[in-house]
């Protein structure tokens, strides 16, 4: 018989000692203080056994984004070395989680970003102001308008039109973005 | 001795915690101490407005004590902070920022509100067992709850949890908060008259009501956690 | 900062909550005329002279009345005084700020206002104790606790409940002209109970008690408030949008049919808190 990888423990609060410094190393929702882990949050007390790590899950995504976290986010400056963010939600599995946080974007090699495009970007530092970054395929532009007559931009195909003024561009466009598509006749 | 309403000295009034119950906070609590009712909710962390208060080391925590209009016994109160209200909370501030771990969240803010609804004495140490409770909820790293009471002198003796008629008509009035697994003291008045030596009784008073208030906060997250986790099947 | 609309309510959120209205569907599951499961309790607040508290889904609004006495105003010098005031503090959203009251808070007080006034609901006539000088002032505090839409109607039916649980001490004037206010206390003189319906317009459809989702993205909103005997005693319209004339008719239709329900709700549960 295989040990299951996780074990729930128990429900714990903050103030708790859990265990000595021996047993377990202390990870998220614990503190280590005196050769004793202390729970810091209320929540439920799992030990990965591989690993000997133990953490206190929270039943609700706590509002700062972790390292590699999916944001949405809305350019607000771009200057030549930088591109100034507000990030305004964190996508989880629970759904999206308003959020409201500057940050910066790391500027993609080759693509044209503008004043508020709307982004999906990956959390590379996550104190803030986040530091964001472009580079897989899920990320990059979800939404933005023409930038000569600012209606909303249709896409078509693997460009984005504007049915008003005819514009065309290329972009690097999120996998799932909320362009509506533009139907060929 | 009995006091007015038929309480021993050292006996807490009827008390009532409830944790999340506001939807749109990231954490909130609702405290009853006797007829004093105490609402808290917790928002952070997050971005400060404005920016020039944030820290680069950590987070700051701000916390709002005011009291709604139609919550005390005399006539109505101007909903504008009064001077009262601002020392209040920044004490209440103070006294919960020594157990939070701020560190974690460099250059944010937790915004604590705490409204009074309804006024009978000890509305700061019942504000700092509501708004210990919506930090937890939050999810906000802490030490350890702060729990808080008041002792007051009363026909010459120490009486705990002190209510309206006795804040009114007493010798003395010290409220306390402690984070009480470490046993460390982060909230700390007093206005009355008492020697050296009824100084460190009403320390000890405190303390054992203290121990109370703990257990009841700590029966209120079991209660709420203990119907989540059972929703995920633990 | 990023407006509320604009990042509360991501566009993927309203193109989903259109979409189900095209269907004839709301995100809730309710239909367009179809109310939220209200809770209504009185005297919470043992300090106020009355007081309510309304859940509408999870909107939450307290009501704590406060008498004094005072002067009347000098062109009513026989009717008491009453004034509504209403605080959205900072615990109720996280775009609440702390400070005095912006234009929205202003703008629900005075449309709960208008409704209870209009319809001569409190007999302020009642309200006098010594003609021209000396008079009651009744002070209703609208306190939002959670923001979950549709302030208006909640915050209406929590200050009629308080209203109707309020007791205010007798006072008698001594022989010496002073005032005297006794242990004994009175119900305010009341009569009828005018109720207030809110209808939100959202890519042209007319749905009543809007959440908070529904409001940000609505063009427009109408609230009715009707009397006892079904008349209209006050309207406002709120939103950058508009409405038609067989709107407003279908908005005055329903909202006189879904009031007497709501009315009996709240005597209900006035009564019910009092035994």
């Amino acid at each position: 018989m295989t040990m299951p990888e996780r074990k729930a423990l128990r429900i714990v609060f903050p103030g708790d000692v859990v265990g000595v410094a021996e047993e377990f190393i202390a990870g998220d929702g614990l503190e280590e203080r005196d050769g004793f882990i202390y729970a810091t949050r209320p929540g439920l007390l799992e030990v990965n056994m591989y690993t000997r790590t133990a953490y206190v899950l929270f039943h609700k995504p706590v509002k700062i984004p972790r390292k590699g976290d999916r944001v949405l986010a809305r350019i607000t400056n771009v200057e030549r070395n930088l591109i100034y963010v507000k990030v305004f939600a964190l996508e989880s599995k629970k759904g999206v989680l308003p959020l409201d946080l500057s940050g910066y974007l790391i500027p993609p090699p080759g693509r044209r970003l503008r004043k508020e495009d709307i982004i999906r970007a990956k959390v590379v530092s996550p104190s803030t102001p986040l530091i964001l970054e472009l580079s897989e395929p899920d990320l990059g532009i979800i939404f933005t308008i023409c930038p000569n007559c600012l209606s909303e931009l249709r896409l078509s195909g693997s460009r984005l039109v504007c049915r008003n003024c005819g514009h065309t561009e290329r972009r690097k466009i999120a996998k799932n973005n909320w362009f509506k598509r533009v139907r060929r006749s | 001795m009995r006091r007015r309403d038929g309480r021993a000295p050292d006996q807490l009034r009827p008390m009532k915690f409830e944790v999340g119950i506001l939807k749109n906070a990231d954490g909130s609590a609702y405290v009853e101490m006797g007829l004093t009712k105490v609402i808290a909710a917790v928002y952070g962390p997050k971005e400060p407005h404005p920016r020039h208060i944030l820290m680069p080391d950590r987070a700051v925590l701000r916390a709002r004590y005011h009291m709604a209009p139609f919550s005390v016994t005399e006539e109505r109160k101007s909903p504008a902070p009064s001077r009262r209200e601002i020392e209040l909370s920044k004490v209440i501030k103070e006294a919960l920022s020594a157990a939070v771990l701020l560190k974690q969240f460099p250059r944010t803010v937790i915004d604590v509100y705490i409204e009074v609804l309804n006024a009978y004495g000890s509305t700061r140490v019942a504000s700092i067992n509501a708004a210990s409770l919506a930090l937890a909820d939050a999810g906000i790293p802490m030490r350890d709850l702060v729990a808080a009471v008041s002792v007051g002198k009363m026909g010459g003796e120490l009486i705990l949890d002190v209510d309206d008629y006795e804040d009114k008509y007493g010798e003395a009035d010290v409220p306390i908060a402690m984070m009480p697994g470490r046993g460390e003291i982060t909230l700390l008045q007093m206005d009355g008259l008492l020697t050296p030596e009824e100084f460190i009784r009403a320390l000890e008073l405190a303390k054992k009501g203290i121990m109370e208030v703990y257990e009841l906060q700590r029966k209120a997250l079991r209660e709420k956690y203990e119907a989540i986790w059972r929703e995920y099947g633990f | 900062m990023v407006s509320f609309k604009d990042f509360i309510i991501p566009r993927v959120k309203k193109d989903y909550i259109i979409s189900l209205l095209e269907k004839g569907r709301r995100v809730d599951g309710r239909g367009f005329e179809e109310y939220r499961k209200m809770e209504i309790k009185v005297g919470v607040i043992d300090n106020a002279d009355g007081s309510a508290q309304v859940k509408l889904g999870d909107t939450f609004v307290v009501v704590g009345i406060k008498s004094s006495i005072g002067e009347p105003y000098p062109d009513e010098p026989n009717k008491g005084v009453f004034i509504v005031n209403a605080e959205f503090p900072p615990v109720a959203s996280p775009s609440f700020e702390p400070g005095p009251p912006d234009e929205n808070a202003i703008e629900l007080a005075r449309v709960v206002d208008r409704g209870i006034r209009e319809s001569n609901f409190i007999e302020l006539e009642k309200l006098v104790i010594v003609p021209g000088s000396k008079v009651r002032l009744i002070w209703v505090d609208i306190y939002v606790l959670n923001h979950d839409g549709n302030l208006i109607d909640a915050s209406s039916y929590a200050a009629v409940a308080a209203l109707l649980s309020t007791k205010l001490p007798k006072v008698v004037v001594g022989d010496d002209g002073r005032l005297e206010k006794l242990e004994e206390r009175e119900p305010l003189p009341l009569r009828g109970v005018p109720i207030h319906v809110t209808h939100a317009k959202i890519n042209g459809k007319i749905l009543v008690d809007p959440t908070l989702e529904e409001e940000s993205i609505m063009e427009a909103r109408l609230t009715m408030a009707v009397t006892e005997d079904g008349k209209i005693c006050a309207v406002q319209k709120g939103g950058i949008g508009s409405f038609t004339m067989d709107e407003v008719k279908a908005v005055m239709e329903n909202t006189l049919k879904l009031a007497p329900t709501i009315r009996e709700r709240i005597l209900g549960a006035v009564k019910g808190g009092q035994v």
